[in-house]
Protein backbone atom coordinates (compact mmCIF):
# COMPACT_ATOMS: atom_id res chain seq x y z
CA UNK A 1 0.00 0.00 0.00
CA UNK A 2 1.22 3.47 -0.74
CA UNK A 3 0.06 6.69 0.94
CA UNK A 4 -0.98 5.46 4.36
CA UNK A 5 -2.77 8.78 4.84
CA UNK A 6 -6.10 9.56 6.48
CA UNK A 7 -8.05 6.37 7.02
CA UNK A 8 -11.17 7.96 5.49
CA UNK A 9 -9.47 8.96 2.21
CA UNK A 10 -10.88 7.22 -0.89
CA UNK A 11 -9.41 3.78 -1.39
CA UNK A 12 -8.08 2.62 -4.76
CA UNK A 13 -7.18 -1.04 -5.29
CA UNK A 14 -5.31 -1.73 -8.54
CA UNK A 15 -5.16 -5.14 -10.20
CA UNK A 16 -2.77 -5.76 -13.08
CA UNK A 17 -3.61 -7.61 -16.28
CA UNK A 18 -2.28 -10.74 -17.89
CA UNK A 19 1.41 -10.64 -18.76
CA UNK A 20 2.40 -7.89 -16.35
CA UNK A 21 2.74 -6.92 -12.74
CA UNK A 22 1.75 -4.04 -10.47
CA UNK A 23 4.54 -2.00 -12.08
CA UNK A 24 2.15 -1.27 -14.92
CA UNK A 25 0.33 1.24 -12.69
CA UNK A 26 3.37 3.39 -11.96
CA UNK A 27 2.24 6.21 -14.29
CA UNK A 28 -1.24 6.28 -12.74
CA UNK A 29 -0.63 6.24 -8.99
CA UNK A 30 1.28 9.58 -8.75
CA UNK A 31 -1.90 11.45 -9.78
CA UNK A 32 -3.68 10.21 -6.64
CA UNK A 33 -0.89 10.55 -4.13
CA UNK A 34 -1.93 12.49 -1.07
CA UNK A 35 -5.61 12.25 -2.02
CA UNK A 36 -6.27 8.52 -1.92
CA UNK A 37 -5.13 5.41 -0.17
CA UNK A 38 -3.77 3.16 -2.93
CA UNK A 39 -3.26 -0.60 -2.84
CA UNK A 40 -1.13 -2.46 -5.39
CA UNK A 41 -0.42 -6.16 -5.53
CA UNK A 42 0.84 -8.96 -7.79
CA UNK A 43 -1.24 -12.08 -8.33
CA UNK A 44 0.48 -15.25 -7.19
CA UNK A 45 2.65 -16.40 -10.09
CA UNK A 46 3.26 -12.84 -11.33
CA UNK A 47 5.74 -10.07 -10.55
CA UNK A 48 7.40 -10.35 -7.17
CA UNK A 49 4.79 -12.70 -5.67
CA UNK A 50 5.75 -15.77 -3.67
CA UNK A 51 6.00 -18.34 -6.45
CA UNK A 52 5.99 -21.16 -3.93
CA UNK A 53 2.35 -20.28 -3.21
CA UNK A 54 1.36 -21.07 -6.80
CA UNK A 55 -1.17 -23.89 -7.05
CA UNK A 56 -1.73 -24.98 -10.67
CA UNK A 57 -5.25 -26.15 -9.92
CA UNK A 58 -6.34 -23.05 -8.00
CA UNK A 59 -4.96 -20.66 -10.60
CA UNK A 60 -6.30 -22.56 -13.61
CA UNK A 61 -9.50 -20.54 -13.37
CA UNK A 62 -10.25 -16.92 -12.58
CA UNK A 63 -11.61 -17.99 -9.19
CA UNK A 64 -8.07 -18.40 -7.90
CA UNK A 65 -7.24 -14.81 -8.82
CA UNK A 66 -10.54 -13.56 -7.36
CA UNK A 67 -9.44 -15.18 -4.12
CA UNK A 68 -6.07 -13.38 -4.32
CA UNK A 69 -7.87 -10.04 -4.61
CA UNK A 70 -10.15 -10.82 -1.65
CA UNK A 71 -7.17 -12.13 0.35
CA UNK A 72 -5.29 -8.87 -0.22
CA UNK A 73 -8.28 -6.86 1.06
CA UNK A 74 -8.68 -9.17 4.04
CA UNK A 75 -4.99 -8.96 4.90
CA UNK A 76 -5.23 -5.15 4.94
CA UNK A 77 -8.43 -5.20 6.98
CA UNK A 78 -10.42 -3.60 4.15
CA UNK A 79 -14.13 -4.28 4.48
CA UNK A 80 -15.79 -1.66 2.27
CA UNK A 81 -15.29 1.34 0.05
CA UNK A 82 -12.98 -0.21 -2.53
CA UNK A 83 -12.68 1.73 -5.77
CA UNK A 84 -11.38 -1.09 -7.89
CA UNK A 85 -9.17 -0.43 -10.92
CA UNK A 86 -8.55 -3.51 -13.04
CA UNK A 87 -6.83 -3.88 -16.38
CA UNK A 88 -7.88 -6.42 -18.98
CA UNK A 89 -8.50 -9.81 -17.32
CA UNK A 90 -8.48 -8.11 -13.93
CA UNK A 91 -11.65 -6.31 -14.93
CA UNK A 92 -13.36 -9.71 -14.99
CA UNK A 93 -11.63 -10.70 -11.75
CA UNK A 94 -12.88 -7.51 -10.05
CA UNK A 95 -16.42 -8.03 -11.32
CA UNK A 96 -16.47 -11.63 -10.08
CA UNK A 97 -15.11 -10.50 -6.70
CA UNK A 98 -17.85 -7.85 -6.49
CA UNK A 99 -20.49 -10.53 -7.05
CA UNK A 100 -18.96 -12.63 -4.30
CA UNK A 101 -18.64 -9.73 -1.87
CA UNK A 102 -20.68 -6.72 -3.02
CA UNK A 103 -20.25 -4.90 0.30
CA UNK A 104 -16.50 -4.67 -0.24
CA UNK A 105 -16.75 -2.57 -3.40
CA UNK A 106 -17.88 0.99 -3.95
CA UNK A 107 -17.42 1.05 -7.71
CA UNK A 108 -15.24 -0.49 -10.40
CA UNK A 109 -13.08 1.01 -13.13
CA UNK A 110 -12.42 -1.45 -15.93
CA UNK A 111 -9.55 -0.69 -18.31
CA UNK A 112 -9.77 -2.63 -21.59
CA UNK A 113 -12.12 -5.35 -20.30
CA UNK A 114 -13.50 -8.33 -22.15
CA UNK A 115 -15.83 -10.96 -20.67
CA UNK A 116 -14.86 -13.48 -23.35
CA UNK A 117 -12.16 -13.45 -26.01
CA UNK A 118 -13.73 -16.20 -28.09
CA UNK A 119 -16.22 -15.50 -30.82
CA UNK A 120 -19.66 -16.97 -30.27
CA UNK A 121 -21.25 -16.03 -33.57
CA UNK A 122 -23.67 -14.58 -34.30
CA UNK A 123 -24.56 -13.11 -30.88
CA UNK A 124 -21.14 -12.29 -29.54
CA UNK A 125 -17.84 -11.35 -31.12
CA UNK A 126 -14.94 -11.67 -28.71
CA UNK A 127 -12.43 -11.15 -31.49
CA UNK A 128 -10.72 -14.55 -31.62
CA UNK A 129 -11.19 -18.13 -32.72
CA UNK A 130 -10.09 -21.06 -30.60
CA UNK A 131 -7.04 -21.80 -32.77
CA UNK A 132 -5.89 -18.18 -32.38
CA UNK A 133 -5.85 -18.55 -28.61
CA UNK A 134 -4.15 -21.92 -28.77
CA UNK A 135 -1.59 -20.30 -31.08
CA UNK A 136 -0.92 -17.78 -28.32
CA UNK A 137 0.00 -20.56 -25.89
CA UNK A 138 2.42 -22.01 -28.47
CA UNK A 139 3.90 -18.57 -28.98
CA UNK A 140 4.41 -18.20 -25.23
CA UNK A 141 6.19 -21.55 -25.17
CA UNK A 142 8.54 -20.42 -27.92
CA UNK A 143 9.23 -17.09 -26.27
CA UNK A 144 9.82 -18.34 -22.75
CA UNK A 145 11.74 -21.54 -23.46
CA UNK A 146 14.84 -20.63 -21.54
CA UNK A 147 13.31 -18.39 -18.95
CA UNK A 148 13.16 -20.59 -15.89
CA UNK A 149 16.88 -20.77 -15.30
CA UNK A 150 17.46 -17.26 -16.54
CA UNK A 151 15.06 -15.92 -13.93
CA UNK A 152 16.45 -17.86 -11.01
CA UNK A 153 18.48 -15.04 -9.42
CA UNK A 154 15.57 -12.64 -9.66
CA UNK A 155 13.17 -15.04 -8.08
CA UNK A 156 15.61 -15.95 -5.35
CA UNK A 157 16.83 -12.50 -4.42
CA UNK A 158 13.80 -10.40 -5.35
CA UNK A 159 16.03 -7.37 -5.99
CA UNK A 160 14.78 -3.87 -6.76
CA UNK A 161 13.77 -3.19 -10.32
CA UNK A 162 16.50 -0.66 -11.00
CA UNK A 163 19.43 -2.68 -9.73
CA UNK A 164 19.08 -5.13 -12.58
CA UNK A 165 18.39 -2.59 -15.27
CA UNK A 166 17.63 -4.13 -18.59
CA UNK A 167 17.55 -7.70 -17.36
CA UNK A 168 14.60 -7.25 -15.08
CA UNK A 169 12.88 -5.24 -17.77
CA UNK A 170 12.84 -8.36 -19.88
CA UNK A 171 11.21 -10.25 -17.07
CA UNK A 172 8.78 -7.45 -16.32
CA UNK A 173 6.06 -9.05 -18.38
CA UNK A 174 6.23 -12.53 -17.03
CA UNK A 175 7.78 -14.60 -14.31
CA UNK A 176 7.68 -18.34 -14.51
CA UNK A 177 6.71 -19.63 -17.98
CA UNK A 178 4.59 -22.46 -16.58
CA UNK A 179 2.64 -20.10 -14.35
CA UNK A 180 2.32 -17.53 -17.13
CA UNK A 181 0.91 -20.25 -19.36
CA UNK A 182 -1.67 -21.23 -16.76
CA UNK A 183 -2.62 -17.57 -16.28
CA UNK A 184 -2.92 -17.23 -20.08
CA UNK A 185 -5.23 -20.20 -20.24
CA UNK A 186 -7.37 -18.91 -17.38
CA UNK A 187 -7.48 -15.46 -19.00
CA UNK A 188 -8.16 -16.19 -22.62
CA UNK A 189 -10.50 -19.14 -22.25
CA UNK A 190 -12.59 -17.49 -19.53
CA UNK A 191 -16.20 -16.68 -20.28
CA UNK A 192 -17.86 -14.43 -17.71
CA UNK A 193 -20.68 -13.15 -19.92
CA UNK A 194 -23.33 -14.88 -17.82
CA UNK A 195 -22.02 -13.26 -14.64
CA UNK A 196 -22.23 -9.66 -15.89
CA UNK A 197 -25.91 -9.32 -15.09
CA UNK A 198 -25.25 -10.38 -11.49
CA UNK A 199 -22.96 -7.41 -10.84
CA UNK A 200 -24.66 -4.86 -8.61
CA UNK A 201 -21.91 -2.26 -8.16
CA UNK A 202 -21.57 0.64 -10.61
CA UNK A 203 -18.73 0.55 -13.09
CA UNK A 204 -16.80 2.64 -15.60
CA UNK A 205 -15.77 0.81 -18.76
CA UNK A 206 -12.70 2.46 -20.26
CA UNK A 207 -12.36 1.03 -23.73
CA UNK A 208 -9.48 1.64 -26.09
CA UNK A 209 -10.58 3.18 -29.38
CA UNK A 210 -8.52 0.68 -31.33
CA UNK A 211 -7.71 -2.41 -29.30
CA UNK A 212 -6.50 -5.61 -30.96
CA UNK A 213 -7.79 -7.57 -27.97
CA UNK A 214 -11.25 -6.12 -27.52
CA UNK A 215 -13.34 -4.92 -30.45
CA UNK A 216 -15.85 -2.06 -30.00
CA UNK A 217 -18.71 -4.51 -29.81
CA UNK A 218 -17.23 -5.96 -26.61
CA UNK A 219 -17.42 -2.62 -24.80
CA UNK A 220 -21.00 -2.10 -25.95
CA UNK A 221 -21.92 -5.63 -24.89
CA UNK A 222 -20.54 -5.05 -21.39
CA UNK A 223 -22.22 -1.66 -21.13
CA UNK A 224 -25.55 -3.26 -21.99
CA UNK A 225 -25.17 -6.12 -19.50
CA UNK A 226 -23.63 -4.23 -16.58
CA UNK A 227 -26.17 -2.38 -14.46
CA UNK A 228 -25.14 1.23 -13.66
CA UNK A 229 -22.24 1.16 -16.09
CA UNK A 230 -20.70 4.06 -17.99
CA UNK A 231 -18.87 3.41 -21.26
CA UNK A 232 -16.05 5.73 -22.20
CA UNK A 233 -13.99 5.12 -25.32
CA UNK A 234 -10.47 6.51 -25.08
CA UNK A 235 -8.83 7.72 -28.27
CA UNK A 236 -6.04 5.21 -27.86
CA UNK A 237 -4.57 2.51 -30.08
CA UNK A 238 -3.34 -0.51 -28.15
CA UNK A 239 -4.37 -2.37 -25.02
CA UNK A 240 -2.52 -0.55 -22.25
CA UNK A 241 -3.81 3.03 -22.11
CA UNK A 242 -2.68 3.32 -18.48
CA UNK A 243 0.89 2.84 -19.73
CA UNK A 244 0.80 4.58 -23.10
CA UNK A 245 -1.68 7.37 -22.26
CA UNK A 246 -1.75 7.60 -18.46
CA UNK A 247 -3.07 11.17 -18.47
CA UNK A 248 -6.24 10.06 -20.31
CA UNK A 249 -6.81 7.28 -17.83
CA UNK A 250 -6.20 9.38 -14.70
CA UNK A 251 -8.48 12.13 -16.07
CA UNK A 252 -11.27 9.60 -16.68
CA UNK A 253 -10.77 8.11 -13.22
CA UNK A 254 -10.86 11.54 -11.54
CA UNK A 255 -14.04 12.47 -13.40
CA UNK A 256 -15.73 9.22 -12.51
CA UNK A 257 -14.68 9.31 -8.87
CA UNK A 258 -15.31 13.10 -8.64
CA UNK A 259 -11.78 13.63 -7.39
CA UNK A 260 -10.66 16.33 -9.84
CA UNK B 1 25.76 6.43 -46.74
CA UNK B 2 23.89 3.17 -46.18
CA UNK B 3 20.15 3.36 -46.88
CA UNK B 4 17.64 1.30 -44.89
CA UNK B 5 16.54 -0.32 -48.13
CA UNK B 6 20.02 -1.85 -48.47
CA UNK B 7 20.00 -3.51 -45.06
CA UNK B 8 19.44 -7.29 -45.39
CA UNK B 9 16.82 -7.38 -42.68
CA UNK B 10 13.17 -6.32 -42.52
CA UNK B 11 12.92 -2.94 -40.79
CA UNK B 12 10.08 -0.70 -39.81
CA UNK B 13 9.43 2.51 -37.91
CA UNK B 14 6.15 3.05 -36.09
CA UNK B 15 4.72 5.65 -33.74
CA UNK B 16 4.71 4.67 -30.02
CA UNK B 17 1.47 2.69 -30.35
CA UNK B 18 2.39 0.87 -33.54
CA UNK B 19 1.10 2.94 -36.47
CA UNK B 20 3.39 2.33 -39.44
CA UNK B 21 5.54 5.32 -40.43
CA UNK B 22 8.29 3.71 -42.52
CA UNK B 23 9.11 0.27 -43.93
CA UNK B 24 12.13 -0.93 -45.88
CA UNK B 25 12.15 -2.94 -49.09
CA UNK B 26 13.09 -6.19 -47.35
CA UNK B 27 9.95 -5.90 -45.20
CA UNK B 28 7.71 -5.42 -48.22
CA UNK B 29 9.18 -8.58 -49.76
CA UNK B 30 7.87 -10.47 -46.72
CA UNK B 31 4.40 -9.00 -46.40
CA UNK B 32 3.68 -7.76 -49.93
CA UNK B 33 2.15 -4.43 -50.97
CA UNK B 34 3.77 -1.04 -51.13
CA UNK B 35 5.03 1.25 -48.41
CA UNK B 36 2.40 3.81 -49.37
CA UNK B 37 -0.33 1.23 -48.84
CA UNK B 38 0.82 0.34 -45.30
CA UNK B 39 1.52 3.84 -44.02
CA UNK B 40 -0.78 4.77 -41.13
CA UNK B 41 -1.99 1.20 -40.65
CA UNK B 42 -1.54 -0.48 -37.29
CA UNK B 43 1.24 -3.05 -37.19
CA UNK B 44 -1.35 -5.39 -35.63
CA UNK B 45 -2.49 -5.98 -39.19
CA UNK B 46 0.88 -7.53 -40.00
CA UNK B 47 0.53 -10.12 -37.23
CA UNK B 48 -1.41 -13.33 -36.79
CA UNK B 49 -4.17 -13.08 -34.13
CA UNK B 50 -2.06 -14.96 -31.56
CA UNK B 51 0.91 -12.68 -32.22
CA UNK B 52 -1.34 -9.65 -31.89
CA UNK B 53 -2.27 -10.72 -28.36
CA UNK B 54 1.34 -11.45 -27.49
CA UNK B 55 2.41 -8.12 -28.90
CA UNK B 56 -0.22 -6.20 -26.91
CA UNK B 57 0.25 -8.09 -23.64
CA UNK B 58 4.04 -8.51 -23.68
CA UNK B 59 5.84 -6.56 -26.37
CA UNK B 60 4.26 -3.12 -25.97
CA UNK B 61 4.25 -3.22 -22.14
CA UNK B 62 7.94 -4.17 -22.29
CA UNK B 63 8.64 -1.30 -24.67
CA UNK B 64 6.79 1.15 -22.41
CA UNK B 65 8.62 -0.11 -19.41
CA UNK B 66 12.15 -0.74 -20.68
CA UNK B 67 12.25 1.19 -23.97
CA UNK B 68 13.51 -1.89 -25.78
CA UNK B 69 12.62 -5.51 -26.40
CA UNK B 70 14.94 -8.19 -27.72
CA UNK B 71 14.47 -11.56 -29.38
CA UNK B 72 10.72 -11.66 -29.23
CA UNK B 73 9.31 -14.48 -31.33
CA UNK B 74 6.24 -13.62 -33.41
CA UNK B 75 4.35 -14.73 -36.49
CA UNK B 76 3.86 -12.31 -39.38
CA UNK B 77 1.15 -12.65 -41.95
CA UNK B 78 3.22 -12.99 -45.10
CA UNK B 79 2.39 -12.61 -48.77
CA UNK B 80 -0.56 -14.79 -49.73
CA UNK B 81 -1.56 -15.51 -46.11
CA UNK B 82 1.58 -17.54 -45.35
CA UNK B 83 2.70 -17.46 -41.70
CA UNK B 84 6.27 -16.17 -41.34
CA UNK B 85 8.05 -16.86 -38.03
CA UNK B 86 10.24 -13.91 -37.06
CA UNK B 87 12.53 -12.81 -34.24
CA UNK B 88 11.89 -9.19 -33.39
CA UNK B 89 14.07 -6.53 -31.82
CA UNK B 90 12.56 -3.14 -31.08
CA UNK B 91 13.67 0.09 -29.42
CA UNK B 92 11.83 3.26 -28.48
CA UNK B 93 13.65 6.18 -30.06
CA UNK B 94 13.21 9.93 -30.23
CA UNK B 95 13.59 10.89 -33.90
CA UNK B 96 13.35 14.43 -35.35
CA UNK B 97 9.61 13.93 -35.81
CA UNK B 98 8.94 12.76 -32.22
CA UNK B 99 8.84 9.49 -30.30
CA UNK B 100 8.97 6.34 -32.41
CA UNK B 101 9.69 2.65 -32.25
CA UNK B 102 12.33 1.18 -34.55
CA UNK B 103 11.78 -2.46 -35.41
CA UNK B 104 13.99 -5.14 -36.90
CA UNK B 105 12.53 -8.49 -38.00
CA UNK B 106 14.66 -11.56 -38.71
CA UNK B 107 12.98 -14.41 -40.52
CA UNK B 108 13.46 -17.52 -38.39
CA UNK B 109 11.86 -20.36 -40.32
CA UNK B 110 14.59 -22.90 -39.56
CA UNK B 111 15.00 -21.78 -35.96
CA UNK B 112 11.26 -21.86 -35.45
CA UNK B 113 10.96 -25.37 -36.84
CA UNK B 114 13.88 -26.48 -34.69
CA UNK B 115 12.44 -24.89 -31.54
CA UNK B 116 9.05 -26.32 -32.29
CA UNK B 117 10.67 -29.77 -32.41
CA UNK B 118 12.49 -29.05 -29.14
CA UNK B 119 9.32 -27.99 -27.37
CA UNK B 120 7.55 -31.06 -28.69
CA UNK B 121 10.44 -33.27 -27.57
CA UNK B 122 10.41 -31.63 -24.15
CA UNK B 123 6.67 -32.21 -23.81
CA UNK B 124 7.16 -35.83 -24.86
CA UNK B 125 10.01 -36.27 -22.38
CA UNK B 126 7.86 -34.78 -19.63
CA UNK B 127 5.01 -37.11 -20.56
CA UNK B 128 7.39 -40.04 -20.58
CA UNK B 129 8.85 -39.08 -17.20
CA UNK B 130 5.34 -38.83 -15.80
CA UNK B 131 4.37 -42.24 -17.13
CA UNK B 132 7.64 -43.66 -15.82
CA UNK B 133 7.02 -42.20 -12.38
CA UNK B 134 3.48 -43.59 -12.41
CA UNK B 135 4.63 -47.07 -13.40
CA UNK B 136 7.42 -46.96 -10.80
CA UNK B 137 4.80 -46.20 -8.22
CA UNK B 138 2.78 -49.15 -9.47
CA UNK B 139 5.79 -51.45 -9.25
CA UNK B 140 6.56 -50.23 -5.75
CA UNK B 141 3.00 -50.91 -4.66
CA UNK B 142 3.08 -54.38 -6.17
CA UNK B 143 6.42 -55.06 -4.47
CA UNK B 144 4.94 -54.06 -1.15
CA UNK B 145 1.92 -56.28 -1.74
CA UNK B 146 4.20 -59.10 -2.83
CA UNK B 147 6.45 -58.86 0.19
CA UNK B 148 3.39 -58.61 2.40
CA UNK B 149 2.14 -61.82 0.79
CA UNK B 150 5.48 -63.57 1.09
CA UNK B 151 5.58 -62.80 4.81
CA UNK B 152 2.05 -63.96 5.56
CA UNK B 153 0.35 -67.26 6.07
CA UNK B 154 -2.51 -67.44 3.58
CA UNK B 155 -4.87 -69.50 5.79
CA UNK B 156 -4.75 -67.55 9.04
CA UNK B 157 -3.36 -64.20 7.85
CA UNK B 158 -0.71 -64.43 10.59
CA UNK B 159 2.93 -63.77 9.79
CA UNK B 160 5.00 -66.75 8.67
CA UNK B 161 8.42 -68.21 9.52
CA UNK B 162 10.19 -65.86 7.14
CA UNK B 163 8.67 -62.84 8.86
CA UNK B 164 9.81 -64.26 12.20
CA UNK B 165 13.37 -64.56 10.92
CA UNK B 166 13.36 -60.97 9.68
CA UNK B 167 11.90 -59.59 12.90
CA UNK B 168 14.38 -61.49 15.01
CA UNK B 169 17.33 -60.30 12.92
CA UNK B 170 16.10 -56.76 13.26
CA UNK B 171 15.71 -57.17 17.02
CA UNK B 172 19.24 -58.57 17.25
CA UNK B 173 20.54 -55.53 15.38
CA UNK B 174 18.62 -52.87 17.27
CA UNK B 175 17.76 -54.05 20.80
CA UNK B 176 20.06 -53.20 23.69
CA UNK B 177 22.31 -55.88 25.18
CA UNK B 178 20.34 -56.11 28.41
CA UNK B 179 17.09 -56.81 26.55
CA UNK B 180 15.09 -59.93 27.26
CA UNK B 181 13.01 -61.84 24.83
CA UNK B 182 10.71 -64.81 25.22
CA UNK B 183 9.43 -67.20 22.63
CA UNK B 184 6.32 -69.33 23.01
CA UNK B 185 5.91 -72.43 20.87
CA UNK B 186 2.23 -73.35 20.84
CA UNK B 187 0.94 -76.67 19.56
CA UNK B 188 -2.77 -77.51 19.26
CA UNK B 189 -3.48 -80.73 21.16
CA UNK B 190 -4.87 -83.71 19.30
CA UNK B 191 -5.23 -81.69 16.11
CA UNK B 192 -4.96 -84.81 13.95
CA UNK B 193 -8.09 -86.16 15.62
CA UNK B 194 -10.10 -83.06 14.69
CA UNK B 195 -9.01 -83.47 11.08
CA UNK B 196 -9.69 -87.20 10.99
CA UNK B 197 -13.08 -87.03 12.71
CA UNK B 198 -14.53 -83.88 11.13
CA UNK B 199 -12.50 -83.26 7.99
CA UNK B 200 -9.87 -80.70 7.02
CA UNK B 201 -12.33 -77.78 6.73
CA UNK B 202 -13.14 -78.12 10.43
CA UNK B 203 -9.41 -78.33 11.23
CA UNK B 204 -8.81 -75.18 9.23
CA UNK B 205 -11.67 -73.43 11.01
CA UNK B 206 -10.12 -74.25 14.40
CA UNK B 207 -6.73 -72.92 13.28
CA UNK B 208 -8.25 -69.73 11.90
CA UNK B 209 -10.31 -69.08 15.02
CA UNK B 210 -7.43 -69.74 17.35
CA UNK B 211 -5.14 -67.54 15.26
CA UNK B 212 -7.70 -64.73 15.43
CA UNK B 213 -7.91 -65.07 19.24
CA UNK B 214 -4.18 -64.95 19.91
CA UNK B 215 -3.61 -62.18 17.38
CA UNK B 216 -6.31 -60.07 19.02
CA UNK B 217 -4.79 -60.73 22.43
CA UNK B 218 -1.19 -59.90 21.44
CA UNK B 219 0.63 -56.69 22.46
CA UNK B 220 1.66 -54.32 19.71
CA UNK B 221 5.29 -55.36 19.99
CA UNK B 222 4.53 -59.08 19.89
CA UNK B 223 4.73 -61.09 16.69
CA UNK B 224 2.29 -63.95 16.20
CA UNK B 225 3.40 -66.52 13.67
CA UNK B 226 1.93 -69.64 12.17
CA UNK B 227 5.03 -71.77 12.32
CA UNK B 228 3.84 -75.03 10.83
CA UNK B 229 0.64 -77.10 10.48
CA UNK B 230 -0.86 -76.67 13.96
CA UNK B 231 2.17 -74.95 15.47
CA UNK B 232 2.23 -71.26 16.36
CA UNK B 233 5.05 -69.08 17.68
CA UNK B 234 4.73 -65.92 19.74
CA UNK B 235 7.78 -63.66 19.72
CA UNK B 236 7.63 -61.51 22.86
CA UNK B 237 10.28 -58.79 23.08
CA UNK B 238 11.07 -57.44 26.57
CA UNK B 239 9.13 -60.27 28.24
CA UNK B 240 11.06 -62.18 30.92
CA UNK B 241 10.05 -65.73 31.85
CA UNK B 242 7.48 -64.51 34.35
CA UNK B 243 5.78 -62.13 31.92
CA UNK B 244 5.91 -64.76 29.19
CA UNK B 245 4.28 -67.30 31.51
CA UNK B 246 1.39 -64.90 32.05
CA UNK B 247 1.03 -64.52 28.29
CA UNK B 248 1.10 -68.33 27.95
CA UNK B 249 -1.82 -68.48 30.37
CA UNK B 250 -3.76 -66.16 28.14
CA UNK B 251 -2.94 -68.36 25.15
CA UNK B 252 -4.53 -71.29 26.94
CA UNK B 253 -7.59 -69.14 27.54
CA UNK B 254 -7.71 -68.23 23.86
CA UNK B 255 -7.73 -71.91 22.98
CA UNK B 256 -10.61 -72.55 25.37
CA UNK B 257 -12.67 -69.90 23.61
CA UNK B 258 -12.39 -71.73 20.26
CA UNK B 259 -15.49 -73.82 19.54
CA UNK B 260 -14.97 -77.08 17.69
CA UNK B 261 -17.18 -79.99 16.65
CA UNK B 262 -14.53 -82.16 18.29
CA UNK B 263 -15.11 -80.59 21.70
CA UNK B 264 -12.86 -78.30 23.77
CA UNK B 265 -9.64 -77.16 22.13
CA UNK B 266 -6.44 -77.11 24.22
CA UNK B 267 -2.83 -76.31 23.47
CA UNK B 268 0.58 -77.27 24.82
CA UNK B 269 3.05 -74.44 25.21
CA UNK B 270 6.84 -74.42 25.41
CA UNK B 271 8.41 -71.26 26.77
CA UNK B 272 12.02 -70.22 26.22
CA UNK B 273 13.49 -66.98 27.49
CA UNK B 274 16.85 -65.44 26.54
CA UNK B 275 18.99 -62.34 26.91
CA UNK B 276 20.00 -60.45 23.79
CA UNK B 277 22.63 -62.17 21.63
CA UNK B 278 23.93 -61.42 18.16
CA UNK B 279 24.73 -64.90 16.85
CA UNK B 280 23.19 -66.23 13.64
CA UNK B 281 21.86 -69.33 15.43
CA UNK B 282 20.10 -67.31 18.16
CA UNK B 283 16.62 -67.97 16.82
CA UNK B 284 17.35 -71.60 15.99
CA UNK B 285 18.51 -72.29 19.56
CA UNK B 286 15.51 -70.50 21.03
CA UNK B 287 13.16 -72.50 18.78
CA UNK B 288 14.89 -75.72 19.72
CA UNK B 289 14.56 -75.01 23.46
CA UNK B 290 10.90 -74.08 23.20
CA UNK B 291 10.22 -77.09 21.00
CA UNK B 292 11.73 -79.40 23.62
CA UNK B 293 9.59 -77.69 26.25
CA UNK B 294 6.47 -78.38 24.16
CA UNK B 295 7.52 -82.00 23.94
CA UNK B 296 7.73 -82.15 27.73
CA UNK B 297 4.33 -80.41 28.06
CA UNK B 298 2.82 -83.09 25.82
CA UNK B 299 4.45 -85.75 27.96
CA UNK B 300 2.97 -84.11 31.06
CA UNK B 301 -0.52 -84.65 29.68
CA UNK B 302 -0.92 -81.62 27.38
CA UNK B 303 -2.94 -78.40 28.02
CA UNK B 304 -0.08 -76.89 30.02
CA UNK B 305 3.02 -74.72 29.71
CA UNK B 306 6.57 -75.92 30.29
CA UNK B 307 9.36 -73.40 30.76
CA UNK B 308 12.69 -74.31 29.19
CA UNK B 309 15.72 -74.17 31.52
Amino acid sequence: MIDPIRPDAPLLVYAHGFGCSQHMWRHITPAFEGKCRQVLFDYVGCGQSDLAAFDPVKYASLKGYVQDLLDVCDALGIERGVHFVGHSVSASIGLLASIERPTLFDRLILVGPSPCYLNHAPDYLGGFERQDLEGLLDLMDQNFMGWSSYLAPIVAGAPQADSLGGELSESFCSTDPTMARIFAQATFFADTREELSRVTRPSLILQHGNDALAPHSVGQYMHKKLRDSTLEVLDVTGHCAHMSHPHLVTAAMQRYLSLA
Amino acid sequence: MLAVDDIPCAMMITDPVGHIVRMNREFLVLIGGTEAFWLGHSMDELLTPASRIFSQTHLFPTLHHAKSAREVFLHLRGVGGETVPVMVNAVSKRLETGDHIVWAFFVARERSRFEGELIKARAEAQGLAQRLAASNQQVELQNRQLSELSLSDPLTGLKNRRALELIVQKWQRTASRQSYVSLLMVDVDYFKRINDAHGHPEGDRVLVNFARQIQADARGSDLVVRYGGEEFVLWLPDADAEAAARIAERVHKCARRVRSLAGPVTVSVGLACAVHQTGADFLARLLKRSDQAVYRAKALGRNCTVVSD
